[in-house]
């Protein structure tokens, strides 16, 4: 593991301490260590762009076309029920 | 406000449910403004996602990698409808045994509201999110739902949280 100096201004020093003190984190090197793995995971999360794609379906729906049909087996209620069933409770 | 389940959107995408033309009409009408969680956006994506060959979609969609392809028609289907997508709400601080820690504030509320309640774990976690978006966001003052099972606890609902359970077939 490797050690990156960082400046931090006091105010947020003291809320990260602040933090400690509540046991919200073990130390500081805790705390500061994952707020930045929270936030890089939050900011490589995968987010498809497909705004072009759905501009798309937007424009067929305006010229008179439904583009997204669903034929199902299932009524919705059922198909929407069967995924909440089998959230493990 | 009122905040649409999953059933809902579902079903007015699919010609020959049971509950198409009202939730078509519901969601058509621009009042009631409608709102709906993270937690709608997952569960659609996962409906679309299992439904896949049962759906009928333009070549340009079929195309696409499924990723792709489960990521635009669910973001159709909230543009189309007119939905506001509501964001992170934050976090809740419990304590157990000695560890003090941070827990969505849905989490914290589903499970305050499980023994009132007695719903399924995903029921009780939209119903969570109705309320704290209220709360915390925009007025919420129904939940619409094709789902007998929810609505059947609407009077325990509305006597916890204060949120009217409507069928998309009801006038709200």
């Amino acid at each position: 593991m490797a050690i990156v100096p960082v400046r931090l201004d006091d105010e947020d020093l003291r809320k990260i301490d602040l933090l400690v003190k509540r046991d919200a984190y073990r130390s500081r090197n805790e705390a500061i260590r994952r707020m930045v793995k929270a936030k890089l995971v939050e900011a490589l999360a995968e987010n498809e762009d497909v705004s072009s794609l759905v501009k798309s379906l937007l424009d067929m729906k305006r010229r008179g076309r439904e583009p997204v049909t669903l034929r199902m087996k299932k009524t919705a209620v059922e198909l929407v029920a069967q995924g909440r069933d089998r959230w493990p409770t | 406000m009122a905040y649409v389940d999953t059933s809902v959107l579902v079903a007015a995408y699919a010609p020959s449910d049971p509950i198409h033309k009202q939730s078509r009409t519901f969601l058509a009408n621009s009042k009631p403004t409608k709102v709906i969680s993270p937690l709608t956006f997952e569960e659609l994506s996962s409906v679309i996602a299992r439904t896949e060959e049962e759906m009928q979609l333009p070549l340009l969609i079929q195309k696409e990698p499924p990723g792709r392809r489960t990521r635009a028609v669910v973001e159709y289907i909230i543009r189309d409808s007119g939905l506001t997508l509501a964001s992170e709400l934050g976090s809740s601080r419990i304590r157990i045994g000695n560890r003090s820690l941070n827990i969505p504030l849905e989490y914290s509320k589903a499970a305050s509201l499980a023994p009132l309640l007695k719903l399924r774990a995903l029921d009780l976690l939209h119903l969570a999110y109705a309320h704290l978006i209220d709360k915390l966001q925009f007025s919420v003052t129904s939940f619409v739902t094709g789902d007998e099972a929810i609505i059947s606890k609407a009077q325990d609902i509305h006597k916890s949280l204060e949120i009217a359970i409507r069928h998309p077939k009801d006038k709200i």
